[in-house]
């Protein structure tokens, strides 16, 4: 598939999972492991997707978007990095250096993610106030029209930052990517022990520990036996 | 208004009323701002009962349900239905600010702790340890662990939806305190130590399932453990550290050791 098609196709996707994320339905098609797995189907990389989503799963494990808490954006964060990773792959460049790009640009966007969700939802105020003045006005059909507005900016706005950074990304990786290279990152061997971490304090006590420890041993037996 | 609203809205079915208060309780969040949070959603989620009242009473109907309201989504539908009851029966006037404060607060509450500190995180990292496992192994395709993730998460985001709407409508408030019950309290335990269970498993993988580095993955996996525990405790962005953590994967690949 061309680059240019590839990148429009993972825009709308990144729009998609981006208004998934917390303005409509929350069916968790944003969860990284399920939007990295379909970018990177996207670009005919979809175990390398898996990856890039089940890493960033794992990092973002402990993450509570609770009331006003700002969040990264972790759903068009996925996209972006299995996106970039995968077209990296496809393109030839080793592996291993794809990923590591696909998950520091990705790990980068969830960043900017979070300030850009910041600024959109201060802005939703205006529209509040629109809203609300069409209703005293007997238009009802104001309320919808909020409703539509702000996931149209939610959705145009991700899209849009997530075609830009996917297409630095491949500009930038052209350039300083080395042609050889390891065929794997060893990304579990920091995002998993995190993700631990995380779980272990966000389910406090000993119950939360013991669990920990029972999936551990689990773990263990259940390779032990393959 | 109370003769007039309830004749009106009782031309409508029982079920058409759940059916559209379920399907707008989806959009709850589409305008959430910093001032008055879900207003607009919870607004947009009762604006089909405004569509029979004349101005005077869309002006005082706005009144009750365009002001501050925030709780977790996913248990927003008890409210919405409770409010619905209230103002169907006409009694909106007297009660729906009343129940939305009362319910807002303690529903909040739950359910940040069962679906975003349980369930959500618990349905990630068996997601997590799916994807890992059928990567390893390669016995199962790339899409089993995206379809664990979505079926495990909305199993119970549904149905908690469609009861809240459902139990709402029959019962009013009553339905909050119906959920709330003993059992409520040990799914929340149970969605948590699922996820530990689930983040240990996933550990194991990571750790005996891989190429390894011996004494340098061990002590990379350590230094992690401890990182994250302390990140997680002291609110610190997990982006960061694990911007750190790629960079330092980085340097580990480039140095020859590619495990995990």
């Amino acid at each position: 598939m061309n680059d240019g098609i590839a990148i429009l196709i993972l825009a709308l996707m990144a729009g998609a999972v981006a208004v998934d994320t917390t303005a409509a339905l929350q069916l968790m098609f944003s969860q990284p492991v399920v939007a990295g797995m379909l970018a990177g189907l996207v670009v005919g990389e979809a175990a390398t997707g898996l990856m890039v989503g089940l890493t960033l799963q794992l990092v973002w494990a402990g993450v509570l978007p609770v009331g006003g808490a700002g969040f990264p954006d972790a759903g068009v964060a996925a996209v972006v990095g299995a996106g970039s990773a995968g077209l990296l792959a496809s393109q030839g460049h080793p592996t291993g250096w794809a990923v590591a790009t696909g998950l520091l640009v990705a790990l980068a966007t969830g960043w900017v993610g979070r300030i850009v969700v910041t600024g959109l939802r201060r802005r939703n105020i205006q529209l509040a106030d629109r809203a609300r003045d069409a209703v005293l006005a007997g238009d009802l059909r104001g309320v919808q029209r909020a409703v539509i507005r702000a996931i149209g900016i939610r959705f145009s706005t991700s899209a849009l930052l997530a075609a830009a950074v996917i297409g630095l990304a491949l500009v930038i990786a052209a350039r300083l990517l080395p042609e050889t290279g390891p065929e794997t990152y060893p990304a579990l061997v920091w995002a998993a022990p995190l993700s631990v971490g995380a779980a272990v304090a966000v389910s406090r006590g000993w119950g939360g520990r013991v669990s920990v420890a029972a999936g551990l041993v689990a773990g263990a037996v259940l390779l032990a036996l393959m | 208004m109370h003769d007039g609203t309830e004749r009106k809205h009782s031309s409508m079915r029982p079920g058409g009323w759940k059916w559209r208060l379920f399907l707008r309780s989806f959009l709850l969040q589409a305008v959430w701002n910093p001032r008055g949070m879900q207003d607009v959603g919870f607004f947009f989620a009762m604006a089909p009962l405004a569509r029979t009242m004349d101005d005077e009473e869309r002006r005082e109907f706005l009144k009750r349900h365009m002001g501050f309201f925030n709780t977790n989504p996913v248990l927003a539908p008890y409210i919405i239905g409770a409010v619905a009851r209230a103002e169907m029966e006409g009694r909106g006037a007297e009660e729906a600010e009343e129940i939305k404060k009362a319910l807002g607060g303690v529903l909040g509450m739950a359910g940040d702790a069962l679906m975003w500190g349980g369930l959500r995180p618990a349905a990630g990292l068996i997601a997590a340890a799916v994807a890992l496992y059928g990567l390893q192994t390669g016995i199962w395709g790339v899409w089993t662990a995206p379809v664990v993730m979505l079926v495990v998460y909305n199993v119970p985001h549904i149905f908690l939806k469609a009861r809240g709407v459902a139990r709402g409508l029959s019962v009013g408030p009553e339905a909050a305190s119906e959920l709330l019950g003993r059992g409520f309290r040990r799914a929340v335990l149970a969605t948590r130590w699922a996820g530990a269970f689930a983040a240990g498993f996933v550990l194991a993988l990571a750790a005996f399932g891989t190429e390894s580095g011996g004494l340098a993955s061990a002590v990379v996996m350590g230094a992690f453990l401890v990182l994250g525990a302390v990140a997680a405790r002291l609110r610190i962005p997990s982006t960061l550290v694990a911007a750190a953590g790629a960079v330092g994967g980085i340097i580990l690949m480039v140095s020859g050791f590619h495990g995990g």
